[in-house]
């Protein structure tokens, strides 16, 4: 009966630890360091350029030099690639993007070391238009074949685990890239004819247009 | 929505009124360094100017008009000091965030060539 007892107490305190440590956790995460692939700014703006520890990397778009560059803390710039892409993301020691193909052809997510070395395809589908790199985990737009519309789907950076999330279009990925705001009481123009493109959230204030037509979009909270 | 240029506001608590930023804006990035970049359209020179604000006392700055030729979309990508401008289906531009250093970027890779 004792030994029981005991086995009981046990069992509970174990419990009431791990409920503090989960609680505790939960509170804290938001001020973890974390590794983000790009900002919210860039995110409504294309995603062309991405920086980390002073090294810049870029798109070149329209000239005969299109693909992918780095410049140097000292200003040094090498071309690293000759894919072209859009949504560039770099964390740790990798970039990723989404490569323009000729049409027709699927779109693909590559990832490739930041010296343009080791590229490798992670995924290929019909993509669409975003891509945010968040530690290990890389969110995009994606529409299966046996889908009608496009959906958030995640996976990790090694290319495995795809997973079809519940998270609502392209402005939910500005959230995550704002793990410290504070949703309530924010508004969102959703659904509205904006979108991660024209509004941007960024430390608890949403910058966004006001066109001809006024207000009157049916702001709503998210 | 219309095609731009907007007036940019920001705003943050439901039902409130927002901010008024700035007119005739045509891309803008808020970036990590806690300044709001914008370019603003001037429709009578096809150009437009490229400024920043702090967002904290709102004071503005302009950095640098730039041509367009009558296109009007732009990306403004910001990453730590420098400022990316793309013109669609026209140049793009590296420029720094103190408004110094405006390079178109095929001349940069020229300069690379050469």
């Amino acid at each position: 009966m004792n030994k029981n007892k005991l086995k009981i107490k046990k069992m509970l305190f174990t419990v009431i630890v791990l409920t503090l440590c989960a609680g505790v956790f939960y509170l804290i995460k938001p001020y973890l360091p974390r590794a983000f692939g790009t900002t919210t700014g860039n995110f409504m703006n294309g995603q062309w350029t991405a920086e980390l520890d002073g090294e810049f990397y870029f798109f070149e778009r329209y000239d005969d030099e299109e693909g992918l560059y780095k410049m140097d803390r000292e200003g040094k710039v090498i071309k690293i690639s000759n894919q072209k892409g859009i949504n560039l993301n770099v964390v740790g020691d990798y970039l990723y993007f989404q490569k323009s193909n000729a049409v027709g052809e699927e779109d693909q997510i590559v990832k490739m070391k930041k010296d343009g070395s080791e590229s490798q395809i992670l995924f290929e589908g019909d993509i669409y238009l975003y891509l945010v790199v968040i530690d290990q985990k890389m969110y995009f737009g994606y529409k299966p074949d046996n889908e009608d519309r496009s959906s958030i789907y995640s996976m990790t950076t090694d290319g495995k685990n795809l997973k079809k999330t519940n998270l609502r279009e392209d402005l939910t990925l500005q959230l995550l890239l704002n793990p410290k705001m504070n949703l309530k009481d924010m508004i969102f123009p959703y659904g509205s004819g904006y979108d991660g493109y024209s509004m941007q959230i960024k430390d608890n204030y949403c910058y966004l247009y006001k066109d001809s037509e006024g207000w009157d979009y049916g702001l709503s909270p998210l | 929505m219309d095609y731009p240029p907007y007036d940019l506001y920001r705003t943050k608590k439901k039902g409130t009124e927002g901010k008024f930023l700035a007119d005739r804006v045509t891309a803008f990035n808020v970036a990590e360094d806690g300044y709001l970049y914008y370019a603003q359209l001037n429709e009578d020179t096809d150009s437009v100017t490229i400024s920043k604000m702090n967002l904290e006392t709102e004071e503005y700055e302009q950095l640098v008009e730039i041509a367009t030729d009558g296109e009007d979309i732009l990306w403004l990508d910001v990453n730590a000091d420098k400022i990316y401008i793309a013109i669609e289906r026209k140049d793009s531009y590296l420029l720094n965030t103190d408004g110094t250093g405006l390079i178109k970027t095929s001349d940069l890779l020229e300069q690379i060539e050469n």
